[in-house]
């Protein structure tokens, strides 16, 4: 029964480890820091400049640039007719 | 627009952007009530947490099979498995995943939403829609994991799903413990209890994907018999 295991990425580990005991392992206990758990992250590569600007234009107003981000972010889905999401 | 249908290999993708709705389960026993119902079926896990291909491991290779594939390679795998006579794939996506998501349901016939009738799951539930409706994909909410009997709840959610522009399955898959047993276990609900109630809900709810997918909801030993002749 294994029609499609040529179509796998990961190839099935070999007999001696398909013999361990098959009980489920332990669930990793990875710290997530409080501010970004249900969350996730949007990254990019621009110009110094640009990081300059909205680091700069951030602290000016009072926001950090999470902020100043997702009010970007709003701004540009408006634009294009999508619904703001806004958090 | 990427085209889904290989002739004769329909394929499900099972998405949601919450966590716990339910995708790993659903695809593992869809794909099964397919094996069982006699068809080649295959189970396409792209989650990264690769529950599902774990699920393969402990059964050690009992049908359905399961391969995993990166969110990009998924289209040439659904090719592949078809010329390799794959009839239903099942592909299962990680929560909060735009590219996995939307990649399953671009190749997909049907795309079903697993969704708990709770109003953060309803609300999650929105951008999933939105994400179907921009690929023009056929998708249904599917409610799972509620309480068995609470009508009220149901209709509510249902209600809702329809003002966001969605449609529902008329099978609900409630929470039952015969799932976390079953799936803890490497096996299916058809094996842990056939006559149980979650194997009934199962059943029901592929025959309905079948007609969603016009395949025929017999027994395929019809299909055997075509071989062996």
């Amino acid at each position: 029964m294994n029609r499609f295991a040529n179509l796998a990425d990961r190839k099935p580990k070999d007999e001696a480890q398909a013999a361990a005991p098959a009980s489920p392992p332990p669930i990793a206990q990875v710290p997530t820091p409080p501010s970004r758990v249900g969350r996730k992250a949007i990254s990019g590569y621009f110009a110094p400049e640009l990081s300059l600007a909205l680091h700069t234009c951030a602290r000016r107003h009072g926001l950090s640039l999470q902020d100043l981000m997702a009010e970007a972010f709003d701004d540009v889905l408006r634009k294009y007719g999508e619904s703001p999401i806004g958090r | 627009m990427t085209t889904p249908s290989h002739s004769h290999t329909q394929t499900i993708a099972i998405i949601s952007q919450k966590g716990g709705a339910g995708k790993t389960t659903l695809a593992i026993h869809l794909a099964a009530a397919a094996a069982r119902a006699g068809r080649v079926s295959l189970l396409i896990d792209t989650d990264p947490q690769a529950s599902a291909s774990q699920w393969a491991e402990w059964r050690k290779g009992a049908p359905p099979e399961v391969i995993d594939s990166a969110p990009p390679r998924i289209p040439a795998k659904i090719a592949a498995a078809a010329a390799q006579g794959a009839e239903l794939i099942v592909i299962d996506t990680p929560p909060h995943a735009d590219l996995a998501a939307s990649k399953a349901a671009e190749c997909a016939d049907l795309v079903l939403i697993p969704c708990r009738p709770s109003a953060f799951d309803l609300a999650a539930m929105r951008t999933t829609i939105r994400l179907v409706e921009l690929l023009a994909r056929p998708a249904f909410v599917v409610f799972t994991a509620g309480p068995p009997h609470a009508p009220h709840i149901y209709a509510d959610a249902r209600e809702l799903v329809t003002g966001f522009g969605g449609q529902t399955c008329p099978i609900i898959l409630p929470d039952r413990a015969a799932y976390r047993h079953a799936v803890a276990a490497g096996q299916t609900v058809f094996e842990l209890d056939p006559d149980g109630k979650a194997a009934g809900e199962i059943e029901q709810l592929h025959m309905w994907a079948c007609e969603q997918l016009h395949m025929s909801t017999r027994s395929q030993s019809q299909a055997h018999e075509r071989k062996s002749a």
